[in-house]
């Protein structure tokens, strides 16, 4: 039997536990940059304010309603999404983190009333432990579980579960096809024009002529839907195929000394995430873009280089990102946002270098790094590399931002 | 947070005797912290309780996986912050005390709740 478990309402949630005046109102979290909003407390959404809303657009309604606006504390968030992780791992048999605020769980138990005995405990549990409110789907299927969730959050209750082919029937009828896991916009516009809108006909459609139109893993959420295993929990993450450092800058950039320390600072952090999760890239690609939504002339520019040996050493990377810069600066352009990607990635165990290479550089290199990555550890600051050290510009505006909670020594509350 | 140390495992080309029975050192989280997930830190900020034991500055060690008993110290979510309090029984109902006779207690209703229970505090003696 398969738990999807879900946060309600994830980062507001987490601001509200240490921050508790914010039960009850309208508040709503911002995007990197304070662009975008990004969560709405349910009060927020009565109002109308929907998911991914520019936050200028917002603007009148925020003020009209007094709505809380919080930047993003991704910090936080993160720390708070592994204790609710935590807790599910030592209390299901097995967990799958699918994202910072859902997780699939493997639960030993059969019998509908020990399952919503436990699932109602669990709740419980996570609430009590970490102040987070979470709705549970439970189902023979993850994808079955999921619809189980998403009924449990339209009932208001939080806990669902369907077990029984007449349950699961029920479930299904009147469930809408967009909302299946699996189902993309693109797949339910196709299937809503050959008269598929529920589950349940999703269902109840042939095999083959699903697999034409969705290809296998259509069929897969098709076989789950009608209670068959086919996607199992992972309990691993896969490993990264790209590593993607990108930011919306604060102000227009248009010049290249302005635009240096930012894709240093992105080499940077992009090769911190290689060396945390032991690994090299062999290609990196640079982009610069315009404003997409302003008039004049429009540019987005990339180039891909390919490096002769794989590396996750930061000088290496911000030296293949300044390169790239050059290579696609152009003068004229009011640029808004910029990044690198890294890939063609592979352990870094097991690493080819060419007859050219400089062993000593290698072993000077992981020293460097090694020592570059225990530091960074344990100040506040990230250690700058060379042209990263001017920040302005480019770094997020984060101008609401609460403090640190559970990370920070000088951010924990206080109590009278 | 344990700071994994490394003892030289050769002195000089030997290997050294203690290598098969080493351990890490002692760390206060270990001694703190029962439940992770459920724990968290809080900063003393008044002299409410005072009679506890518990001074302005200190560091107090909160889990919320437990349940508040009459007589357990607490925070206290009220008035769109936090409190330490002790948990105490009225003729009234639970109420919650302070440790200093400035202070006046106030009930448990549902304006003011739990937030979770103080099971250790951390004072310093060096300033």
């Amino acid at each position: 039997m398969f738990g999807h478990i879900d946060c309600n309402n994830f980062y507001v949630s987490c601001e509200r536990v240490f921050n508790p005046a914010l039960q009850g109102f309208p508040v709503v979290v911002l995007s990197n940059n304070d662009g975008c909003i990004i969560a709405r407390s349910l009060e927020a959404k009565r109002i109308g304010i929907t998911m991914g809303q520019p936050r200028f657009k917002a603007e009148r309604l925020l003020r009209e309603h007094d709505i809380k606006v919080l930047s993003s504390n991704y910090t936080l968030y993160g720390d708070i999404s592994r204790r609710v992780m935590d807790i599910l791992t030592t209390h299901c048999k097995a967990a799958e983190i699918y994202s910072i605020d859902e997780a699939f769980v493997e639960l030993p138990i059969v019998e509908k009333e020990d399952l919503l005995a436990f699932a109602a405990d669990l709740r419980e549990k996570i609430l009590k432990w970490t102040g987070i409110p979470v709705g549970i789907g439970i189902a023979p299927t993850k994808t079955l579980a999921k619809v189980a969730n998403h009924l449990a959050k339209k009932a208001g209750n939080g806990l669902c579960c369907i077990v029984t082919p007449e349950a699961i029937e029920a479930a299904l009828a009147d469930f809408p096809v967009e909302d299946v896991w699996g189902v993309g916009a693109s797949h339910a516009w196709n299937l809503k024009r050959a008269g598929i809108t529920t589950a349940k006909q999703l269902r109840d459609c042939e095999d083959r002529w699903v697999k034409d139109r969705m290809t296998v893993s259509g069929l897969r959420t098709v076989h789950e839907l009608r209670g068959n295993v086919c996607i199992p929990l992972a309990e691993r993450p896969e490993p990264r195929n790209e590593v993607v450092v990108c930011r919306t800058f604060s102000q227009y950039l248009q010049t290249e000394e302005s635009l240096l320390p930012a894709f240093a600072a992105f080499a940077n952090l992009a090769a911190e995430r290689l060396r945390r999760d032991k690994l090299r890239a062999q290609e990196v690609t640079v982009f610069l873009e315009t404003n997409r939504f302003n008039k004049g002339p429009q540019c987005h520019s990339s180039v891909t280089l390919e490096l002769d040996v794989a590396t996750s050493d930061t000088s290496d990377l911000v030296f293949y990102a300044n390169e790239g810069l050059k290579k696609i600066f152009q003068a004229g352009h009011e640029y808004k946002k910029g990044g690198i990607i890294l890939s063609k990635i592979s352990p870094a165990k097991f690493q080819q270098t060419t007859l050219f290479s400089d062993a000593g550089r290698e072993d000077r290199s992981a020293r460097l790094m090694k020592a570059l990555d225990e530091v960074n550890a344990t100040t506040a600051e990230l250690v700058k590399f060379g042209t990263e050290a001017d920040d302005s510009g480019r770094a997020g505006k984060a101008a609401y931002l609460s403090p640190k909670y559970t990370t920070r020594w000088a951010d924990i509350p206080e109590v009278a | 947070m344990a700071i994994p140390s490394e003892l030289p495992i050769a002195y000089a080309g030997f290997p050294s005797p203690a290598e098969d029975y080493l351990e890490q050192p002692l760390d206060i989280s270990g001694y703190v912290v029962k439940n992770p997930p459920a724990t968290f830190y809080m900063r003393v900020a008044g002299d409410s309780m005072l009679g506890a034991g518990i001074f302005p500055g200190d560091l107090v060690v909160v889990d919320r996986s437990l349940d508040a008993h009459v007589g357990d110290v607490v925070i206290v979510s009220v008035n769109g912050g936090f409190a330490v309090k002790r948990l105490a029984i009225s003729p009234g109902g639970k109420v919650f005390e302070s440790a200093n006779p400035e202070y006046d207690s106030f009930p448990l209703t549902s304006e003011t709740s739990v937030w979770g229970v103080v099971t250790f505090v951390v004072h310093s003696l060096v300033r």
